[in-house]
């Protein structure tokens, strides 16, 4: 029990770890959540992918504080998803079902734009312009 | 090319999102060479990102950075390649003498984990236990105040039966 108390603090002393867990854990429980749509199953995910940056060098560590880079580091450790159009509300509400298709399918499932693009029939360069529109509302919608 | 046209292009987004092609990766690292304001772009569209994070976050619940730690921790006692079987380590190729043999399964730590459904189904237990230990006592005192009310009866019987006997 002791030995735990110590590990445990050890971790607790891990500044960047710490760091990353003080300022991400929540951001990245409610990405996880959008993803798996269960929570104990985001918990559990959220579990593994600190347990994983734990194992990686220090100076890696230092680079996932930064919230993109964290994102894509969960995205590698996660199963591929499929996009389902699921209604998510928030900051996801102004967006029309092809902004949130397209934007959903690069933020939660990592796919390419040609891959939307074959998927919607529409060609790259419409792809990134409904991409640009769908950020640029939902930072308008977040900045309220 | 038209610097603005392309910062609108959304071929920005796509590529701090991870979903542009090499060859838009490769032109938009060397146009941030010649045009700093792609690198501001780019810096302000991952602090955007952030933010759109922080709208869809949810807290985690109490207890969570524990459970990461005990994670964590049971990773340093038992690194993956510890934790595997003989067997396994060698590759799936076992000696005549693992042959047969049963793996072994029994952990170093004194420490289990359950799935948090045992709560309720212990609870479930507990709660019909003393159910049980409640009627047990109940039929326990019924049985014996009849056995008292049958001796009571024999004893009347047995006084009936002399007072007959005696007249």
């Amino acid at each position: 029990m002791l030995e735990l108390e110590q590990e445990r603090k050890k971790i607790r002393e891990n500044p960047d770890l710490q760091a990353i867990y003080n300022r991400y854990s929540g951001m990245l429980l409610g990405y996880l959540t959008e993803i798996v749509k269960d929570n104990r199953k985001a918990e559990d995910h959220l579990v593994n992918i600190f347990s994983e940056i734990s194992k990686l060098p220090p100076q890696q560590i230092q680079q996932l504080f930064n919230w993109n880079r964290l994102r894509r580091f969960t995205l590698l450790q996660l199963p591929p998803q499929n996009t389902i159009l699921s209604g998510r509300g928030g900051v996801h509400a102004v967006l029309s079902n092809e902004q949130q298709y397209v934007f959903d399918s690069v933020y939660y499932s990592n796919l390419s734009l040609a891959e939307i693009a074959e998927r919607i029939g529409q060609r790259e360069e419409t792809v990134r312009k409904i991409l640009k529109e769908a950020f640029n509302l939902m930072k308008g919608k977040s900045e309220y | 090319m038209n610097i603005k046209d392309y910062l609108e292009s959304g071929t920005l987004e796509a590529f701090v999102l991870g979903s542009a092609s090499a060859a838009e990766a490769d032109e938009l690292q060397q146009l941030k060479v010649k045009h700093p304001e792609i690198g501001y772009a780019l810096d302000a569209i991952e602090a955007d990102l952030e933010m759109i994070a922080q709208h869809m976050a949810i807290m985690p619940p109490p207890g969570m950075l524990e459970r990461i730690e005990d994670r964590i921790h049971e990773l340093k006692r038992h690194p993956v390649a510890e934790r595997l079987p003989d067997q396994l380590r060698d590759h799936g190729q076992r000696s005549e003498k693992d042959k047969g043999q049963y793996i072994e399964v029994e952990g170093a730590s004194s420490h289990m984990r359950i799935h948090k459904i045992w709560r309720w189904i212990f609870a479930a237990v507990f709660i019909l236990g003393k159910i049980f230990l409640g009627f047990a006592i109940y039929f326990y005192l019924e049985n014996r105040q009849a056995r008292e009310e049958v001796k009571e009866l024999k004893r009347e019987i047995r006084q009936h039966h002399t007072i007959i006997g005696q007249q």
